[in-house]
């Protein structure tokens, strides 16, 4: 056990060096451009300066329209890394958006991936980043006489770029972590010089756009919960085909093996599993309003998965126990638990066993707990992410492998003692 | 191969079988020490009171359970040998002391089930299912669920899903306990005609008429040992000759019986000879050639005792009557 970490680590990087995060996708990104644009005498002057000899990088449509403008130009043009035999795919899709109120809704209603707005001194104070930085490299201001004699350029200006999204939103969360990487090293560039005038801001709003209701939060916890539950009910069939009903005598003597028996059981429970998690969720949406945004199809795999744990619970109880009551009880003291600890009811403290070592759905890290060794823990994360804030397969990856190589292990152990036990002959 | 063509190697063969359960002050001996050959083509009858050892030995002539010492051999094989063990499940069929069926399966179904665990293909069950099913008399019933059938039926029902892959040997563990008269009768007839088909079959039972009716031989077993194993007739013959008459007395206590008893030996008036008597629970046994034209003389020589005789039966000598002269109990006790 104390080198799962290390081979995890080892499996995750397999994992994630080969597949990535999934296809690349372009993001929508709603842009407020609220940027007046570059102070008219100064960039009246660099344009004449320019012709004149003196360059300082900067091209007509930039002086013309603002440094925003600009950016924004970039963000609709730049492409992920070309693959081979791969068209080029755009990173982002940015959408001018007239007013706050107008991004807000269509953040809200995830029409766009995020919202970024300009503030309207976003040019100027750029500009005076750039004036200081010219400044520090050649001795003296841009404007500074003898060249400029136009009105003197302000050195204070406070420029802004916000990004709004919501925190729940996993496209939101991909394409913030972009254009924060992008701007951020923007501005490392810019604080770089001694800059002693204005200030050029970069701020992270998040709003809680879709409102959950504790139920909706529970509702993977519960989906959990029923699934592990089965495992009492396989372990009081199994305990009853023993001890009960005999029949198992009938199997020992037969030709079939062991491994065919318990596989045939393992299927059962799958389609229990299957037809009880539809039930569910089709009776949570239907009657109780259980509105999850993810793609069903893949929640249903996630619990799909989780059958191998709770079939591994369920053939340990059924080598333990000799009545099926007491198979069938041990889910009330077993698995509720067991469901606890995962976080299937309620948030349970984390107990940090590696900190910042487990990759969260948005490429984040987390710190790796103790009821990460549980692995349904792992699929009331999966499920939250997939279901509840539309998070693709691809990234919950550690969650699913956390929730699937443990459980096939602890599935390979329960088999071995349940055949051990029960389903082989001393001799035959 | 040779070993399994060979008709002169017995069906089963034990060798000095011992099984104990429990450790130090609760050891318990539960086979002795048993050898035995069951011939193929014979019904072999295990008899002996609940607990004394029938479906233990049973267990680990199958191979279910591991013998403290001793070996098993199922038709010169040894299941110990990995190489033996699929041909061995092959000549094995058993219908075990409960009823082990799936509840919630038709009768057909259930045979069906154990058709696959033999790998029997659709054209080589399915007239075996019809035949066993004709058997026993499930026609009617056939497409019923099992957790419908009444105990009898599904008693006929159990008895059949050990025989679906045509096993050589049959082992019947306490196959009719709590059934009707009616489905006791198609049960006995059912394994009275196995060996008919070739089947060797291994009876455990602590009813001795099952045992007597339908055993070629008998091995009477109690505390783990076997005390004696013959055919039924030569058991029976071996406690001596006549009829018995069972007599329930006016007094019930041992003391009275035993005295009784030993008194009756000694009757001698020059026409009555007395073989045996024994006692039975409350009861005495007299055992006597032509007893019927001596009964009036016994019953007056116990009334000449000042002793009533509440009740009488006469009857043939039984295996009971075996058990109860060997172990001086009767098999119900």
């Amino acid at each position: 056990m104390l080198g799962m970490p290390a081979f995890m680590a080892f499996m995750f990087f397999f994992a994630f060096s080969s597949t990535g995060l999934g296809e690349a996708q372009t993001y929508t990104i709603g842009v407020i451009n609220n940027d007046k644009g570059i102070n008219s005498d100064l960039s009246d002057y660099l344009k004449v300066a320019r012709s004149s000899g003196f360059d300082i990088g900067i091209n007509d449509s930039t002086l013309d329209n603002g440094f925003a403008a600009d950016f924004i130009e970039i963000l609709n043009t730049t492409n992920y890394p070309a693959e081979d035999n791969e068209e080029n795919v755009k990173i982002f899709h940015a959408l001018l958006i007239e007013n706050d109120s107008m991004g807000r809704k269509k953040v809200e209603s995830r029409e766009i991936d995020g919202l970024i707005t300009f503030g309207d001194t976003y040019s100027n104070a750029t500009l005076s980043a750039i004036n200081q930085a010219y400044k520090v490299e050649n001795g003296s201001f841009i404007d500074d006489p003898p060249f400029y004699t136009g009105p003197a350029f302000p050195k204070d200006y406070n420029g802004s770029i916000d990004i709004i999204g919501d925190e729940n939103y996993a496209n939101y969360l991909i394409s913030k972590a972009i254009l924060t990487s992008f701007i951020s090293s923007f501005l490392e560039q810019i604080q770089s010089f001694n800059y002693q005038g204005g200030n050029l801001n970069f701020n992270i709003q998040s709003l809680s756009v879709e409102e959950y209701s504790l139920f909706d939060i529970m509702m993977p916890g519960i989906l959990v919960f029923a699934v592990i539950t089965q495992a009492g009910m396989i372990g009081a069939f199994l305990v009853n085909e023993f001890s009960e009903n005999k029949t198992i005598i009938r199997i020992k003597l037969s030709l079939i093996h062991p491994f065919e028996y318990i596989l045939g059981v393992t299927l059962l429970m799958f389609i229990v599993t299957l037809f009880q998690v539809i039930i569910l969720l089709g009776f949570s949406m239907i009657f109780l309003g259980f509105k999850p945004i993810g793609d069903m199809l893949q929640g249903i795999i996630i619990i799909l998965l989780t059958t191998f744990f709770a079939a591994a619970l369920g053939f340990f109880i059924a080598s333990f126990f000799k009545s099926s009551d007491a198979a069938g009880q041990s889910s009330g003291f077993l698995m509720t638990p067991i469901a606890f600890m995962s976080g299937a009811f309620m948030e349970v403290p984390v107990i940090t066993i590696f900190p910042a070592a487990f990759p969260t759905p948005s490429g984040l890290m987390r710190d790796f707990g103790l009821w990460d060794f549980v692995p349904t823990t792992h699929t009331v994360n999966a499920l939250r992410s997939v279901l509840l804030y539309n998070f693709e397969l691809s990234d919950v990856l550690a969650d699913l492998i956390w929730l699937v190589v443990p459980s096939i292990i602890l599935l390979l152990l329960g088999i071995i003692l349940y055949t051990k036990q029960r389903l082989m002959g001393d001799i035959i | 191969m040779t070993i399994e063509t060979d008709i002169s190697t017995p069906a089963i063969e034990v060798f000095n079988l011992t099984k104990t359960f429990g450790k130090g002050d609760k050891k318990v001996e539960a086979v002795k020490d048993v050898s035995l050959a069951i011939k193929k083509g014979e019904i072999f009858g295990f008899l002996g009171p609940n607990g004394a050892g029938k479906t233990t030995s049973l267990r680990m002539i199958v191979g279910l359970l591991q013998p403290n010492s001793g070996e098993v051999k199922i038709c010169g094989m040894n299941p110990s040998n990995r190489k033996h063990k699929s041909k061995i499940k092959r000549k094995l069929g058993i219908i075990p002391q409960e009823i082990s069926l799936y509840e919630e399966l038709t009768v057909e179904e259930n045979l069906w089930f154990m058709a696959h665990c033999y790998r029997m293909s659709k054209q080589e069950a399915k007239p075996r299912i019809d035949g066993l099913i004709a058997k026993v008399g499930l026609e009617d019933k056939r497409k019923a669920l099992v957790k419908n059938l009444s105990g009898g039926l599904k008693r006929r029902a159990n008895l059949i899903m050990g025989l679906v892959h045509d096993p050589e040997i049959v082992l019947c563990d306490e196959p009719t306990p709590g059934l009707d008269p009616q489905s006791r009768v198609v049960v006995w007839e059912f394994i009275k005609n196995l060996p008919s088909e070739g089947k060797t079959v291994l009876l455990t039972t602590h009813f001795m008429e099952e045992a007597d009716r339908l055993s070629n031989r008998v091995a009477i077993i109690d505390n783990g040992e076997i005390l004696v194993l013959d055919t039924p007739k030569k058991l029976k013959a071996s406690i001596g000759e006549g009829d018995l008459v069972e007599l329930v007395l006016s007094v019930k206590e041992d003391i009275h019986l035993q005295k009784i008893a030993e008194s009756l030996k000694k009757m001698n008036d020059g026409k009555t000879t007395i073989e045996d008597v024994f006692q039975s629970g409350t009861s005495l046994i007299v055992r006597s050639k032509d007893v019927i034209s001596k009964l009036s003389r016994i019953l007056n020589y116990i009334e000449e005792m000042g002793v009533e005789v509440e009740n009488m039966s006469i009857r043939n000598t039984t295996l009971e009557d075996v058990f109860i002269h060997l172990t001086g109990r009767a098999l119900r006790n």
